[in-house]
């Protein structure tokens, strides 16, 4: 019994540990430095203009962009920044580009924030931008997949988790200007 | 002490089980932000709302999905405030299946032809999203609210041009990736971007394996 009791209280300290670290990490604005963001090792995507930087001034919202892929259903996420689906267009051309990131406060907590007729900026490798503006937003369920197909127009699809314990996703869609 | 070992595990076993519950199923509706296919039918005026007596002011579009059983509605209305409806036709749906969906906030159109659709039943669910307006909207507060298909009439009622089918009809590919070099079929959901869920279960395991642990100190 005694053992069991020692398993438990170790189990129980480590939980609240693990908890209490990853609830510094969600709100932390201090965790991220962007002070290297331009520096070529960052960039990940071997396109000539790869999307290195995505802003909306609206919100705060700076982050870098690294490229994520889905593997076995399983969508890459960083922790560093936004990631972009490298399997969908790259923003600014016809399609529909798929960037989304954590709901975490240092990185896209305050896109659920956003309204339509802001503006969405996205820097390039070549040192270009294109700037977007917002014309939808919507809570959808995580298995709402229809907003990744692929559309006619230029957009950016981009979206983070929002509801009770992170159920819903918010997206933000925005078309080039 | 078989009661504390009892909570334990029913504490476990339901962490464990959680997220399996019934509901009728029903079609997939691509989401207005990409709708995917050309409207069937456009037009700017005063519509009326399914589910609301007021009117509104604003853009609609129309989307006949696979088949007469499913439309889809897109209103914006003028201040931004946009609507999604998706209408479902009663038919093949028992009266259980119907009573759950309504229970589920589905609304109940007795005749869906004064909404333009054929005169048959129909289920109704309306779901907000947000959109460039124009002017200010005429006749109340899209939020919250639902609309239904209009004529650009003011007295919420369909002139029928809504539900003509046209070419686009079958041509909606939800639950895919088109373009995207990997097996677009295999993309079952969006990324899990956040982890208050996964902390939450932590600290609440936390907590009560603490309080076991103490409580099973106590016990010789």
């Amino acid at each position: 019994m005694h053992y069991i009791s020692r398993f438990f209280t170790y189990l129980g300290i480590l939980c609240i540990l693990l908890g209490a670290f990853l609830t510094y990490q969600h709100f932390n604005p201090a965790l991220l430095s962007f002070t290297d963001f331009e520096k070529p090792q960052k960039v990940v995507i071997q396109h000539s203009a790869s999307p290195l930087y995505l802003s909306i001034p609206s919100v705060h919202i700076g982050l870098p962009i690294y490229a994520a892929h889905i593997i076995n259903n399983q969508w890459e996420t960083t922790t560093l920044g936004v990631s972009y689906l490298i399997d969908s267009p790259i923003p600014g051309q016809r399609g529909n580009s798929i960037l989304y990131g954590h709901n975490w406060q240092v990185l896209l907590g305050n896109l659920v924030y956003v309204k339509p007729g802001e503006k969405v900026n996205v820097l390039f490798s070549d040192h270009s931008s294109k700037q977007f503006n917002i014309i939808y937003t919507t809570i959808v369920n995580p298995t709402d997949v229809s907003i990744l197909t692929q559309s006619r127009d230029t957009r950016i699809t981009l979206y983070t988790c929002t509801g009770f314990l992170d159920s819903k996703r918010f997206v933000a869609v925005a078309t080039l200007e | 002490m078989k009661v504390l070992l009892a909570l334990i595990t029913l504490f476990f076993t339901t962490l464990l089980l959680t997220g399996s519950v019934f509901a009728a199923s029903t079609p997939v509706y691509p989401n207005c932000v990409n709708p995917q296919t050309s409207p069937n039918v456009e037009n700017d005026g005063i519509h009326g709302i399914v589910g609301n007596s007021n009117t509104f002011s604003g853009n609609d579009k129309v989307y006949k999905l696979s088949s007469n059983h499913t439309v889809e509605q897109c209103f914006c209305a003028n201040n931004g405030a946009g609507i999604q409806t998706n209408w479902l036709e009663t038919t093949g749906l028992s009266q259980d299946d119907i009573k759950v969906l309504v229970s589920q906030g589905w609304i109940f159109v007795p005749d869906g032809s004064a909404w333009g659709l054929d005169p048959n039943p129909y289920l109704a669910q309306n779901i907000s999203y947000a959109c460039i307006g124009g002017s200010a909207s005429i006749g109340g507060n899209v939020s919250g609210a639902g609309d239904g298909l209009s004529d650009g009439k003011s007295d919420g009622k369909s002139d029928g041009k809504s539900s003509t089918p046209s070419n686009s009809v079958g041509q909606v590919l939800s639950g895919q990736v088109l373009g995207a070099s990997t097996d677009p079929g295999q993309v079952l959901g969006l990324a899990f971007t956040g982890n208050t869920q996964f902390i939450t279960g932590l600290l609440i395991s936390g907590l009560f394996s603490l309080v076991a642990g103490f409580m099973l100190k106590k016990v010789k």
